[in-house]
Protein backbone atom coordinates (compact mmCIF):
# COMPACT_ATOMS: atom_id res chain seq x y z
CA UNK A 1 0.00 0.00 0.00
CA UNK A 2 2.47 2.38 0.80
CA UNK A 3 4.61 4.84 -1.70
CA UNK A 4 1.42 5.95 -3.16
CA UNK A 5 1.27 8.88 -5.18
CA UNK A 6 -1.33 9.93 -2.53
CA UNK A 7 -1.33 9.11 0.94
CA UNK A 8 -3.72 9.45 3.74
CA UNK A 9 -1.91 8.44 7.35
CA UNK A 10 -4.60 8.86 10.01
CA UNK A 11 -6.15 11.80 8.76
CA UNK A 12 -8.78 13.47 11.22
CA UNK A 13 -10.57 16.58 10.68
CA UNK A 14 -13.45 18.45 12.62
CA UNK A 15 -16.10 21.40 11.54
CA UNK A 16 -16.60 22.51 14.79
CA UNK A 17 -17.52 19.39 16.78
CA UNK A 18 -18.78 17.48 13.60
CA UNK A 19 -15.80 14.06 13.28
CA UNK A 20 -15.69 14.96 9.53
CA UNK A 21 -12.55 12.29 8.60
CA UNK A 22 -12.15 10.29 11.59
CA UNK A 23 -8.81 8.42 11.71
CA UNK A 24 -8.49 7.65 7.31
CA UNK A 25 -5.23 6.03 5.99
CA UNK A 26 -5.61 5.59 2.21
CA UNK A 27 -3.38 5.02 -0.49
CA UNK A 28 -3.93 5.64 -4.30
CA UNK A 29 -0.99 4.37 -7.07
CA UNK A 30 -0.04 6.75 -10.21
CA UNK A 31 -2.32 5.69 -13.08
CA UNK A 32 -5.24 4.44 -10.27
CA UNK A 33 -8.84 5.24 -10.88
CA UNK A 34 -10.68 5.22 -7.40
CA UNK A 35 -14.29 6.01 -6.68
CA UNK A 36 -15.59 7.12 -3.36
CA UNK A 37 -18.71 6.98 -2.53
CA UNK A 38 -20.96 6.48 0.34
CA UNK A 39 -23.85 8.82 1.93
CA UNK A 40 -24.64 12.30 1.80
CA UNK A 41 -22.59 13.89 5.07
CA UNK A 42 -20.05 10.84 5.14
CA UNK A 43 -17.43 13.14 4.40
CA UNK A 44 -16.19 11.79 0.79
CA UNK A 45 -16.13 15.64 -0.77
CA UNK A 46 -14.32 16.74 1.91
CA UNK A 47 -11.77 14.13 1.54
CA UNK A 48 -11.37 15.06 -1.82
CA UNK A 49 -10.53 18.27 -1.15
CA UNK A 50 -7.86 17.58 1.37
CA UNK A 51 -6.10 16.08 -1.55
CA UNK A 52 -5.36 19.89 -3.03
CA UNK A 53 -5.54 21.80 0.06
CA UNK A 54 -8.95 23.41 0.05
CA UNK A 55 -9.68 22.14 2.91
CA UNK A 56 -7.14 21.36 6.02
CA UNK A 57 -6.87 18.62 7.72
CA UNK A 58 -6.48 18.93 12.30
CA UNK A 59 -4.57 15.42 12.81
CA UNK A 60 -2.01 13.22 10.72
CA UNK A 61 -1.01 13.19 7.27
CA UNK A 62 -1.74 13.61 3.71
CA UNK A 63 1.63 12.86 0.92
CA UNK A 64 0.89 14.22 -2.37
CA UNK A 65 3.46 13.53 -5.25
CA UNK A 66 6.09 12.27 -2.86
CA UNK A 67 5.68 15.27 -0.32
CA UNK A 68 3.92 16.25 2.47
CA UNK A 69 1.33 18.92 2.69
CA UNK A 70 2.11 21.60 4.54
CA UNK A 71 1.00 25.49 5.40
CA UNK A 72 3.58 27.02 2.76
CA UNK A 73 1.37 28.56 0.99
CA UNK A 74 3.93 28.98 -2.27
CA UNK A 75 4.39 25.10 -2.21
CA UNK A 76 0.81 24.24 -1.79
CA UNK A 77 0.21 26.33 -4.68
CA UNK A 78 2.88 24.89 -6.96
CA UNK A 79 1.03 21.66 -5.96
CA UNK A 80 -2.18 22.46 -6.87
CA UNK A 81 -0.87 23.35 -10.22
CA UNK A 82 -0.30 19.47 -10.60
CA UNK A 83 -3.72 18.61 -9.96
CA UNK A 84 -6.46 19.52 -11.60
CA UNK A 85 -10.72 19.54 -9.93
CA UNK A 86 -13.91 19.29 -11.59
CA UNK A 87 -16.70 20.49 -9.63
CA UNK A 88 -20.48 19.27 -8.91
CA UNK A 89 -21.33 23.28 -9.33
CA UNK A 90 -18.69 23.05 -13.02
CA UNK A 91 -17.51 27.04 -11.51
CA UNK A 92 -16.25 28.03 -15.10
CA UNK A 93 -15.41 31.74 -15.24
CA UNK A 94 -18.31 33.61 -16.47
CA UNK A 95 -16.66 36.37 -17.50
CA UNK A 96 -13.87 34.39 -20.18
CA UNK A 97 -14.96 32.61 -23.03
CA UNK A 98 -14.62 28.72 -23.48
CA UNK A 99 -11.14 29.52 -25.26
CA UNK A 100 -9.90 31.75 -21.90
CA UNK A 101 -11.35 29.46 -19.35
CA UNK A 102 -9.32 26.95 -20.52
CA UNK A 103 -6.20 28.90 -20.98
CA UNK A 104 -6.19 30.95 -18.19
CA UNK A 105 -3.79 29.26 -15.53
CA UNK A 106 -1.59 27.82 -18.38
CA UNK A 107 -1.06 31.71 -19.41
CA UNK A 108 -0.84 32.88 -15.73
CA UNK A 109 0.23 30.08 -13.62
CA UNK A 110 2.78 28.00 -16.42
CA UNK A 111 3.78 31.21 -18.43
CA UNK A 112 3.03 29.59 -21.74
CA UNK A 113 3.31 31.98 -24.92
CA UNK A 114 -0.40 32.67 -26.25
CA UNK A 115 -0.29 30.31 -29.58
CA UNK A 116 1.18 27.75 -27.61
CA UNK A 117 -1.82 27.78 -24.78
CA UNK A 118 -4.36 28.33 -27.60
CA UNK A 119 -3.26 25.37 -29.20
CA UNK A 120 -3.32 22.95 -25.99
CA UNK A 121 -6.58 24.31 -25.29
CA UNK A 122 -8.43 23.59 -28.66
CA UNK A 123 -6.95 20.78 -28.66
CA UNK A 124 -8.23 19.34 -25.29
CA UNK A 125 -11.86 20.69 -26.01
CA UNK A 126 -11.50 18.48 -29.76
CA UNK A 127 -11.07 15.38 -27.00
CA UNK A 128 -13.92 16.47 -24.91
CA UNK A 129 -15.75 17.10 -28.17
CA UNK A 130 -17.04 20.78 -28.02
CA UNK A 131 -14.39 22.25 -30.20
CA UNK A 132 -17.02 24.63 -31.62
CA UNK A 133 -17.40 26.08 -28.73
CA UNK A 134 -14.10 27.78 -28.21
CA UNK A 135 -15.55 31.42 -28.58
CA UNK A 136 -19.19 30.76 -26.78
CA UNK A 137 -19.31 32.07 -23.47
CA UNK A 138 -19.94 29.24 -20.46
CA UNK A 139 -23.85 30.99 -19.80
CA UNK A 140 -24.16 29.81 -23.70
CA UNK A 141 -23.38 26.04 -22.68
CA UNK A 142 -25.91 23.18 -21.17
CA UNK A 143 -24.88 21.79 -18.34
CA UNK A 144 -23.18 18.68 -19.69
CA UNK A 145 -20.79 21.12 -22.31
CA UNK A 146 -19.82 23.42 -19.29
CA UNK A 147 -18.73 20.55 -17.32
CA UNK A 148 -16.51 19.05 -20.00
CA UNK A 149 -15.28 22.33 -20.64
CA UNK A 150 -14.51 22.62 -16.87
CA UNK A 151 -12.32 19.09 -17.53
CA UNK A 152 -10.74 20.57 -20.38
CA UNK A 153 -9.79 23.60 -18.05
CA UNK A 154 -8.45 20.85 -15.66
CA UNK A 155 -6.10 18.82 -17.97
CA UNK A 156 -4.93 21.87 -19.37
CA UNK A 157 -2.27 22.10 -16.67
CA UNK A 158 -1.01 18.77 -17.55
CA UNK A 159 -1.98 17.49 -14.29
CA UNK A 160 -0.73 14.18 -12.63
CA UNK A 161 -4.30 14.04 -10.70
CA UNK A 162 -7.27 14.61 -11.47
CA UNK A 163 -9.72 15.16 -9.03
CA UNK A 164 -13.73 14.97 -9.73
CA UNK A 165 -16.21 15.99 -6.67
CA UNK A 166 -19.74 14.37 -7.71
CA UNK A 167 -19.53 15.77 -11.32
CA UNK A 168 -22.24 14.49 -12.86
CA UNK A 169 -24.77 15.24 -9.80
CA UNK A 170 -25.81 18.49 -10.90
CA UNK A 171 -26.69 17.58 -14.66
CA UNK A 172 -29.78 16.39 -15.72
CA UNK A 173 -29.54 12.93 -16.87
CA UNK A 174 -29.35 12.85 -20.63
CA UNK A 175 -26.03 15.04 -20.37
CA UNK A 176 -24.99 12.43 -17.30
CA UNK A 177 -23.64 9.89 -19.99
CA UNK A 178 -21.48 12.21 -22.12
CA UNK A 179 -19.11 14.13 -19.20
CA UNK A 180 -18.42 9.88 -18.01
CA UNK A 181 -17.84 9.48 -21.79
CA UNK A 182 -15.02 11.85 -21.13
CA UNK A 183 -14.14 10.67 -17.71
CA UNK A 184 -14.01 7.09 -18.76
CA UNK A 185 -11.47 7.75 -21.89
CA UNK A 186 -8.86 10.10 -19.59
CA UNK A 187 -9.22 6.65 -17.16
CA UNK A 188 -8.48 4.80 -20.44
CA UNK A 189 -5.74 6.97 -21.07
CA UNK A 190 -3.89 6.05 -17.32
CA UNK A 191 -4.52 9.20 -15.73
CA UNK A 192 -4.46 8.99 -11.44
CA UNK A 193 -8.51 9.88 -10.66
CA UNK A 194 -10.10 10.28 -7.58
CA UNK A 195 -13.38 10.28 -8.47
CA UNK A 196 -16.77 10.98 -5.74
CA UNK A 197 -19.58 9.83 -7.55
CA UNK A 198 -22.39 7.83 -7.01
CA UNK A 199 -22.15 6.36 -10.89
CA UNK A 200 -21.21 2.78 -10.00
CA UNK A 201 -21.80 1.76 -13.43
CA UNK A 202 -18.71 3.85 -14.17
CA UNK A 203 -17.28 2.74 -11.27
CA UNK A 204 -17.54 -0.99 -12.45
CA UNK A 205 -15.78 -0.03 -16.04
CA UNK A 206 -13.13 2.00 -15.01
CA UNK A 207 -12.72 1.90 -11.25
CA UNK A 208 -9.40 0.01 -9.75
CA UNK A 209 -11.15 0.29 -6.34
CA UNK A 210 -14.12 1.93 -4.94
CA UNK A 211 -13.99 3.39 -1.33
CA UNK A 212 -17.56 3.45 0.22
CA UNK A 213 -16.97 6.50 3.98
CA UNK A 214 -19.70 6.86 6.26
CA UNK A 215 -19.51 9.33 9.19
CA UNK A 216 -16.20 10.49 8.19
CA UNK A 217 -14.45 6.80 8.61
CA UNK A 218 -13.31 4.22 5.17
CA UNK A 219 -15.39 1.51 6.13
CA UNK A 220 -15.06 -0.58 3.03
CA UNK A 221 -12.01 -0.73 0.15
CA UNK A 222 -12.87 -3.56 -2.60
CA UNK A 223 -12.05 -4.09 -6.26
CA UNK A 224 -15.39 -3.24 -7.94
CA UNK A 225 -16.06 -6.70 -8.64
CA UNK A 226 -15.55 -7.72 -4.42
CA UNK A 227 -17.13 -4.05 -3.96
CA UNK A 228 -20.46 -4.93 -5.73
CA UNK A 229 -20.81 -8.90 -5.28
CA UNK A 230 -19.25 -9.44 -1.82
CA UNK A 231 -19.46 -6.31 0.32
CA UNK A 232 -18.30 -7.04 4.35
CA UNK A 233 -19.94 -4.16 5.63
CA UNK A 234 -23.44 -4.31 6.09
CA UNK A 235 -23.34 -0.69 5.78
CA UNK A 236 -22.09 -0.82 2.36
CA UNK A 237 -24.47 -3.56 1.88
CA UNK A 238 -27.34 -1.22 2.52
CA UNK A 239 -26.28 1.52 0.90
CA UNK A 240 -25.77 -0.76 -2.31
CA UNK A 241 -28.99 -2.14 -2.24
CA UNK A 242 -30.51 1.70 -1.67
CA UNK A 243 -28.88 3.32 -4.83
CA UNK A 244 -28.49 0.04 -7.23
CA UNK A 245 -32.41 -0.48 -6.48
CA UNK A 246 -32.86 1.74 -9.37
CA UNK A 247 -30.18 1.22 -11.74
CA UNK A 248 -31.36 -1.37 -14.07
CA UNK A 249 -28.28 -3.73 -15.36
CA UNK A 250 -26.48 -4.24 -12.08
CA UNK A 251 -26.52 -7.17 -9.53
CA UNK A 252 -28.64 -6.49 -6.54
CA UNK A 253 -26.28 -6.16 -3.92
CA UNK A 254 -27.89 -8.11 -1.46
CA UNK A 255 -27.69 -10.88 -3.53
CA UNK B 1 -68.65 48.64 -27.45
CA UNK B 2 -66.34 45.80 -27.59
CA UNK B 3 -63.14 45.33 -25.09
CA UNK B 4 -60.84 45.73 -27.73
CA UNK B 5 -62.62 49.52 -28.69
CA UNK B 6 -63.08 50.69 -25.60
CA UNK B 7 -59.46 50.32 -24.79
CA UNK B 8 -58.30 52.13 -28.43
CA UNK B 9 -61.00 54.68 -26.79
CA UNK B 10 -59.53 55.35 -23.50
CA UNK B 11 -55.99 55.31 -24.31
CA UNK B 12 -56.76 57.85 -27.26
CA UNK B 13 -58.19 59.92 -24.36
CA UNK B 14 -55.54 59.57 -21.83
CA UNK B 15 -53.29 61.05 -24.83
CA UNK B 16 -55.21 63.85 -25.46
CA UNK B 17 -55.00 64.74 -21.79
CA UNK B 18 -50.85 64.19 -21.87
CA UNK B 19 -50.77 66.52 -24.51
CA UNK B 20 -53.50 69.01 -22.90
CA UNK B 21 -51.09 68.86 -20.08
CA UNK B 22 -47.77 69.57 -21.60
CA UNK B 23 -49.02 72.56 -23.97
CA UNK B 24 -50.29 74.27 -20.86
CA UNK B 25 -47.46 73.62 -18.99
CA UNK B 26 -45.00 74.32 -22.14
CA UNK B 27 -46.99 78.13 -22.34
CA UNK B 28 -46.59 78.60 -18.78
CA UNK B 29 -42.66 78.03 -18.79
CA UNK B 30 -43.05 80.13 -21.99
CA UNK B 31 -43.93 83.32 -20.08
CA UNK B 32 -41.44 82.70 -17.21
CA UNK B 33 -39.32 85.69 -16.70
CA UNK B 34 -36.72 84.55 -18.95
CA UNK B 35 -35.71 87.75 -20.18
CA UNK B 36 -34.35 88.50 -16.64
CA UNK B 37 -32.20 85.37 -16.40
CA UNK B 38 -31.13 85.29 -19.57
CA UNK B 39 -27.44 87.93 -18.76
CA UNK B 40 -26.91 85.31 -15.71
CA UNK B 41 -26.71 81.86 -18.17
CA UNK B 42 -22.78 81.86 -18.31
CA UNK B 43 -22.57 82.33 -14.76
CA UNK B 44 -24.70 79.83 -13.89
CA UNK B 45 -22.89 77.49 -16.40
CA UNK B 46 -19.79 77.83 -15.23
CA UNK B 47 -20.95 77.38 -11.85
CA UNK B 48 -22.56 73.75 -13.07
CA UNK B 49 -19.05 72.97 -14.53
CA UNK B 50 -17.87 74.06 -11.19
CA UNK B 51 -19.88 71.48 -9.41
CA UNK B 52 -18.99 68.65 -12.10
CA UNK B 53 -15.48 69.81 -11.30
CA UNK B 54 -16.15 69.13 -7.46
CA UNK B 55 -17.88 65.81 -8.74
CA UNK B 56 -15.13 64.07 -10.71
CA UNK B 57 -12.10 65.50 -8.57
CA UNK B 58 -13.56 63.78 -5.26
CA UNK B 59 -15.21 60.97 -7.16
CA UNK B 60 -11.44 60.34 -8.59
CA UNK B 61 -9.77 60.86 -5.09
CA UNK B 62 -12.67 58.65 -3.50
CA UNK B 63 -12.19 55.82 -5.85
CA UNK B 64 -8.56 55.68 -5.19
CA UNK B 65 -9.30 55.64 -1.38
CA UNK B 66 -12.42 53.86 -1.22
CA UNK B 67 -9.94 50.37 -3.28
CA UNK B 68 -7.96 49.63 -0.17
CA UNK B 69 -10.58 50.75 2.54
CA UNK B 70 -12.64 48.04 0.65
CA UNK B 71 -10.06 45.54 0.35
CA UNK B 72 -8.47 46.10 4.10
CA UNK B 73 -12.32 45.72 5.14
CA UNK B 74 -12.30 42.68 3.64
CA UNK B 75 -9.18 40.67 4.15
CA UNK B 76 -7.13 43.09 6.36
CA UNK B 77 -5.69 41.69 9.83
CA UNK B 78 -7.67 42.25 12.53
CA UNK B 79 -6.55 45.55 14.03
CA UNK B 80 -6.89 47.39 10.41
CA UNK B 81 -9.80 45.46 8.91
CA UNK B 82 -12.06 47.20 11.92
CA UNK B 83 -10.29 50.18 11.81
CA UNK B 84 -11.06 50.23 8.16
CA UNK B 85 -14.66 49.50 9.33
CA UNK B 86 -14.99 52.08 11.47
CA UNK B 87 -13.98 54.87 9.09
CA UNK B 88 -16.41 53.72 6.87
CA UNK B 89 -18.88 53.46 8.76
CA UNK B 90 -18.34 56.56 10.93
CA UNK B 91 -18.75 59.12 7.87
CA UNK B 92 -21.94 56.61 6.48
CA UNK B 93 -23.66 57.32 9.66
CA UNK B 94 -23.00 60.91 9.72
CA UNK B 95 -24.85 63.97 8.13
CA UNK B 96 -22.87 64.71 4.81
CA UNK B 97 -23.39 68.31 5.62
CA UNK B 98 -21.42 67.92 8.82
CA UNK B 99 -18.92 65.90 6.94
CA UNK B 100 -18.55 69.67 5.29
CA UNK B 101 -18.56 71.42 8.24
CA UNK B 102 -16.07 69.15 10.08
CA UNK B 103 -13.32 69.57 6.91
CA UNK B 104 -13.86 73.34 6.90
CA UNK B 105 -14.16 74.66 10.93
CA UNK B 106 -12.51 71.45 13.01
CA UNK B 107 -9.75 71.20 10.04
CA UNK B 108 -7.83 74.72 10.98
CA UNK B 109 -8.63 74.17 14.60
CA UNK B 110 -6.81 70.72 14.75
CA UNK B 111 -3.93 71.74 11.94
CA UNK B 112 -3.34 75.31 12.69
CA UNK B 113 -3.54 75.88 8.91
CA UNK B 114 -6.41 77.87 7.05
CA UNK B 115 -8.20 75.76 4.27
CA UNK B 116 -10.28 77.35 1.48
CA UNK B 117 -13.52 76.52 1.27
CA UNK B 118 -12.85 75.09 -1.85
CA UNK B 119 -10.33 72.79 -0.61
CA UNK B 120 -12.39 72.24 2.25
CA UNK B 121 -15.27 71.18 -0.52
CA UNK B 122 -13.08 68.87 -2.59
CA UNK B 123 -11.35 67.49 0.70
CA UNK B 124 -14.98 66.64 2.43
CA UNK B 125 -16.60 65.24 -0.88
CA UNK B 126 -13.84 62.53 -1.15
CA UNK B 127 -14.14 61.69 2.12
CA UNK B 128 -17.48 61.14 1.56
CA UNK B 129 -17.36 59.12 -1.75
CA UNK B 130 -14.42 57.16 -0.44
CA UNK B 131 -16.62 55.48 2.49
CA UNK B 132 -19.17 55.06 -0.14
CA UNK B 133 -17.48 53.83 -3.18
CA UNK B 134 -15.72 51.39 -0.55
CA UNK B 135 -19.08 49.74 0.57
CA UNK B 136 -19.72 49.14 -3.12
CA UNK B 137 -16.89 47.78 -4.27
CA UNK B 138 -16.53 45.46 -1.27
CA UNK B 139 -20.35 44.13 -1.88
CA UNK B 140 -19.08 43.99 -5.32
CA UNK B 141 -16.87 41.57 -4.34
CA UNK B 142 -18.54 39.79 -1.89
CA UNK B 143 -21.12 38.72 -4.73
CA UNK B 144 -18.41 36.73 -6.31
CA UNK B 145 -19.52 33.14 -5.79
CA UNK B 146 -16.83 31.25 -3.57
CA UNK B 147 -16.60 28.23 -6.04
CA UNK B 148 -15.39 31.01 -8.06
CA UNK B 149 -12.42 31.49 -5.81
CA UNK B 150 -11.80 27.86 -5.58
CA UNK B 151 -12.07 26.97 -9.32
CA UNK B 152 -8.88 29.24 -9.66
CA UNK B 153 -6.55 28.31 -6.82
CA UNK B 154 -7.40 24.62 -7.49
CA UNK B 155 -5.79 25.40 -10.90
CA UNK B 156 -2.58 26.70 -9.29
CA UNK B 157 -3.57 30.54 -9.68
CA UNK B 158 -2.00 32.34 -6.49
CA UNK B 159 -4.50 34.56 -4.30
CA UNK B 160 -3.44 37.62 -6.32
CA UNK B 161 -4.02 36.30 -10.16
CA UNK B 162 -6.77 34.88 -8.62
CA UNK B 163 -8.09 38.49 -7.65
CA UNK B 164 -7.03 40.22 -10.72
CA UNK B 165 -8.45 37.93 -13.51
CA UNK B 166 -11.67 36.47 -11.84
CA UNK B 167 -13.05 38.23 -8.51
CA UNK B 168 -12.35 41.88 -9.90
CA UNK B 169 -13.69 41.50 -13.40
CA UNK B 170 -16.69 39.85 -11.69
CA UNK B 171 -17.22 42.13 -8.90
CA UNK B 172 -16.78 45.56 -11.27
CA UNK B 173 -19.43 44.06 -13.49
CA UNK B 174 -21.93 43.26 -10.55
CA UNK B 175 -21.32 46.79 -8.58
CA UNK B 176 -22.13 48.87 -11.88
CA UNK B 177 -26.16 49.73 -10.83
CA UNK B 178 -24.66 50.16 -7.04
CA UNK B 179 -21.87 52.40 -8.30
CA UNK B 180 -24.47 54.41 -10.75
CA UNK B 181 -26.87 55.04 -7.91
CA UNK B 182 -24.22 55.91 -5.50
CA UNK B 183 -22.43 58.49 -8.18
CA UNK B 184 -25.81 60.03 -8.94
CA UNK B 185 -26.59 60.31 -5.09
CA UNK B 186 -22.79 61.99 -4.38
CA UNK B 187 -23.26 64.63 -7.74
CA UNK B 188 -26.07 65.90 -6.35
CA UNK B 189 -24.27 65.54 -2.64
CA UNK B 190 -22.31 68.20 -4.36
CA UNK B 191 -24.49 71.11 -3.78
CA UNK B 192 -23.88 70.64 -0.18
CA UNK B 193 -20.93 73.06 -0.39
CA UNK B 194 -23.23 75.93 -0.68
CA UNK B 195 -23.29 76.04 2.69
CA UNK B 196 -19.36 76.86 3.67
CA UNK B 197 -19.41 79.37 0.65
CA UNK B 198 -18.57 77.37 -2.46
CA UNK B 199 -20.11 79.14 -5.97
CA UNK B 200 -21.34 75.94 -7.23
CA UNK B 201 -24.63 75.40 -9.35
CA UNK B 202 -26.53 75.49 -6.46
CA UNK B 203 -25.43 78.45 -4.89
CA UNK B 204 -24.81 80.55 -7.85
CA UNK B 205 -28.76 79.77 -8.37
CA UNK B 206 -29.67 80.73 -4.82
CA UNK B 207 -27.59 84.15 -5.40
CA UNK B 208 -28.89 84.80 -9.11
CA UNK B 209 -32.52 84.41 -7.45
CA UNK B 210 -31.59 87.33 -4.78
CA UNK B 211 -30.39 89.59 -7.70
CA UNK B 212 -33.29 89.21 -10.26
CA UNK B 213 -36.70 88.36 -9.12
CA UNK B 214 -37.60 85.23 -11.45
CA UNK B 215 -37.82 82.21 -8.67
CA UNK B 216 -39.74 79.95 -11.58
CA UNK B 217 -37.23 80.09 -14.21
CA UNK B 218 -34.08 79.94 -11.85
CA UNK B 219 -35.85 76.77 -10.19
CA UNK B 220 -36.61 75.28 -13.70
CA UNK B 221 -33.13 75.73 -14.33
CA UNK B 222 -32.00 74.56 -11.75
CA UNK B 223 -33.95 71.36 -11.50
CA UNK B 224 -32.87 71.09 -15.29
CA UNK B 225 -29.11 71.09 -14.93
CA UNK B 226 -29.02 68.34 -12.06
CA UNK B 227 -31.24 66.21 -14.12
CA UNK B 228 -29.04 66.27 -17.25
CA UNK B 229 -25.80 65.90 -15.25
CA UNK B 230 -27.11 62.54 -13.47
CA UNK B 231 -28.38 61.18 -16.70
CA UNK B 232 -25.10 61.99 -18.25
CA UNK B 233 -23.49 60.29 -15.15
CA UNK B 234 -26.03 57.13 -16.19
CA UNK B 235 -24.92 56.86 -19.73
CA UNK B 236 -20.90 57.98 -19.00
CA UNK B 237 -21.53 54.43 -16.48
CA UNK B 238 -23.32 52.53 -19.03
CA UNK B 239 -21.11 52.95 -21.71
CA UNK B 240 -18.46 50.79 -19.58
CA UNK B 241 -21.16 47.85 -19.16
CA UNK B 242 -19.38 45.23 -20.77
CA UNK B 243 -22.04 42.58 -23.07
CA UNK B 244 -21.18 39.69 -21.54
CA UNK B 245 -23.70 37.61 -19.38
CA UNK B 246 -22.95 37.42 -15.56
CA UNK B 247 -25.00 33.75 -15.76
CA UNK B 248 -24.49 30.31 -15.26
Amino acid sequence: MAGGIIEFRNVHKWFGTLHVLDDVSLAVQAGQVVVVCGPSGSGKSTLLRCINRLERIDRGEIVVDGAPLDDQVRKITRLRAEIGMVFQRFNLYPHLSVLDNVMLAPLKVRGLARDKARAIAEDLLAKVGIPEKASAYPAQLSGGQQQRVAIARALAMGPKIMLFDEPTSALDPEMIQEVLEVMVGLAEGGMTMVVVTHEMGFARRVADRVVFMDAGRVVEEATPEDFFTRARDPRTRSFLGKILSHVPGLPDAST
Amino acid sequence: MNAAGSQRLQAALWWLGVAIAVIVAAERVRRLEWAAVAPSLPFLLTALGRSWVLAIVSIACGVIAAFPLALTRLYGPRGLRQLATGAIEAVRATPELMVIFWVYFTWPYLAGNQVTAWNAALGSLSVIAAAYLAEVIRAGISSVPAGQVEASIASGMSGLLTFRYIVLPQALRNMLPALLAQLVALFKTTSLVYAIGVMDFFRAVAVTKNAVFAPYALYLILGAGYFVSCFAIGRIVRWFDPRYQLLE
